[in-house]
């Protein structure tokens, strides 16, 4: 049975943009890259539909669509919309998590896109392995490194299991 | 350091956050309705240029005058020089922004200076070239036309067909004629290709034709689909322009399309800009030698 797309868009559509923003930056950039990546699966709906995962193929368009676009902005456009009036929707994350997603943000390209994939548009990691393009075992080996990165720039005081591990050996070896 | 629940729920509360309001489903059916309508055309584009690709590997080289182009192909050869046309033409790198459109060339500056370029070792699919044709012994017409005559063209096709594949809604006619056959497709009511070329290809051609991957398969471009997206019938139809082509015939097309031109796009503008009306365009490949041409009889 086939992913009724209506509901599917009134659904996915604010996470899409909500996600694009966090990975790209822009959420004027994200919202038309989302919108875009709708229409086409829309149009192809008869086959995204059906698939196992649209969600990874969806993220996968819109993702392109939005470096397009941001790659494609001129010096003049940045600099006209940086001198714009934030929208009541520019607003910074949510309160309580910003050290948090400012910690994510820190992260290497890359490893970002696969935590926002992963938690923010809640896409499992074949999906996400579908929407970067990679293979499943680099999603989740990125999702760990970014959990002990995450740990390292919140938690002063985090070891990483590798850390641990050497420091009883050392505790041993005394 | 945050559990992978605090994570979840504050991924959960990013994606909450008010976004402008989503475009009514309206103006998505509308825009999706269009743009399907363009998708059909673009695989007509994509078909002939991933014809050429992969035949051989390609480096353009000059852009020809009276809307002719001449461009060097060949798998691993070493550089090779152009003939030079009847008109000295300028050097693609000459070529400015106003120049994009195709329909242009015949109006565009001129200079004496020629070019030879470094033959891509690594074409569209690889250094081998798809089904064991290495560009430099294959000989090859596609055929583009648009507007009324294309269903006319269609007519031609149909009536000479040795073979007759439908796939997907789309019918490939195959005219085989010993060394040499003719693969043709109406891919839209007012867009035609026709690739001919040796038997071999052609054969290749059919057998892609009926292949699972549908649409782009009949055209070689289904070794395009995107990495990592399983590939089965429902598999999306979206090539990745980025990976089928080689960087360096991306840079050199877009230096002669326009930047961008290997976004879905600006491929859309900048090839169909060569056929905004009733017209005909041929692309022969002979040897090392790559012709486009306007004008051709349908």
């Amino acid at each position: 049975m086939p992913l009724d797309f209506e509901t599917w868009y009134k659904a996915e559509y604010p996470r899409l943009v909500n996600t694009l923003a966090m990975v790209v930056g822009g959420r004027a950039l994200a919202a038309d890259a989302a919108a875009e990546a709708c229409v086409r699966a829309l149009s192809r709906w008869d086959r995204v539909g059906r698939m196992e995962r649209p969600g990874g193929w969806v993220y996968r368009v819109a993702l392109n669509e939005a470096r397009r676009r941001a790659k494609r902005r001129t010096t003049e456009y940045r600099l006209l919309t940086e001198h714009l009036p934030l929208s009541p929707t520019s607003s910074p994350p949510v309160e309580g998590d910003v050290e948090l997603w400012a910690a994510v943000a820190e992260l290497p390209d890359r490893t970002r896109e696969v935590v926002v994939l992963r938690y923010v548009a809640d896409l499992t990691e074949p999906a996400i392995a579908d929407a970067l393009g990679i293979r499943r075992g680099s999603v989740a080996t990125l999702l760990r490194r970014a959990h002990s990165r995450l740990g390292e720039q919140l938690d002063p005081h985090h070891q990483t299991e590798e850390m641990q591990t050497e420091e009883l050996i050392h505790a041993d070896n005394q | 350091m945050p559990t992978i629940n605090e994570l979840q729920h504050a991924g959960n509360r990013a994606a909450a956050r008010a976004v402008p309001a989503a475009p009514p489903l309206t103006t998505i059916s509308e825009a999706a309705s269009k743009r399907s309508n363009r998708r059909h055309l673009l695989i007509g584009a994509l078909a002939s240029i991933g014809v050429l690709a992969v035949v051989a590997p390609l480096t353009v080289l000059r852009v020809g005058d009276g809307a002719t182009e001449v461009v060097a192909a060949g798998a691993g050869a070493a550089p090779t020089a152009v003939t030079q046309p009847a008109d000295p033409v300028a050097p693609l790198a000459g070529v400015s922004d106003s120049e994009s459109e195709p329909s242009e060339e015949s109006e565009t500056g001129s200079s004496d200076e020629s070019e030879t370029g470094t033959v891509a070792p690594h074409g569209l699919f690889g250094s081998e070239g798809l089904f064991g044709l290495d560009g430099q012994d294959s000989s090859l017409s596609v055929q583009i036309v648009r507007g009324d005559s294309a269903g006319q063209a269609a007519e031609r096709a149909a009536a000479d067909a040795d073979e007759v594949i439908e796939q997907d809604g789309i019918t490939v006619w195959i005219q085989a004629d010993g060394a040499e056959g003719t693969a043709s497709v109406l891919a839209e009511p007012d867009l035609f290709v026709a690739v001919t070329g040796p038997g071999e290809l052609i054969d290749a051609l059919a057998a892609a034709a009926t292949s699972q991957k549908e649409f782009l398969a009949p055209w070689f471009l289904a070794d395009a689909w995107p990495e990592g997206v399983p590939e089965s019938p429902h598999a999306p139809l979206i090539p990745n322009l980025d990976e089928m082509f080689s960087e360096d015939l991306k840079e050199r097309m877009e230096e002669r399309f326009g930047d961008g031109f290997f976004d879905e796009e600006g491929f859309e503008s900048g090839f169909l800009g060569w056929s905004d009306s009733d017209s005909c365009i041929s692309i022969e490949i002979g040897g090392s030698n790559l012709t486009f041409s306007e004008g051709c009889n349908p």
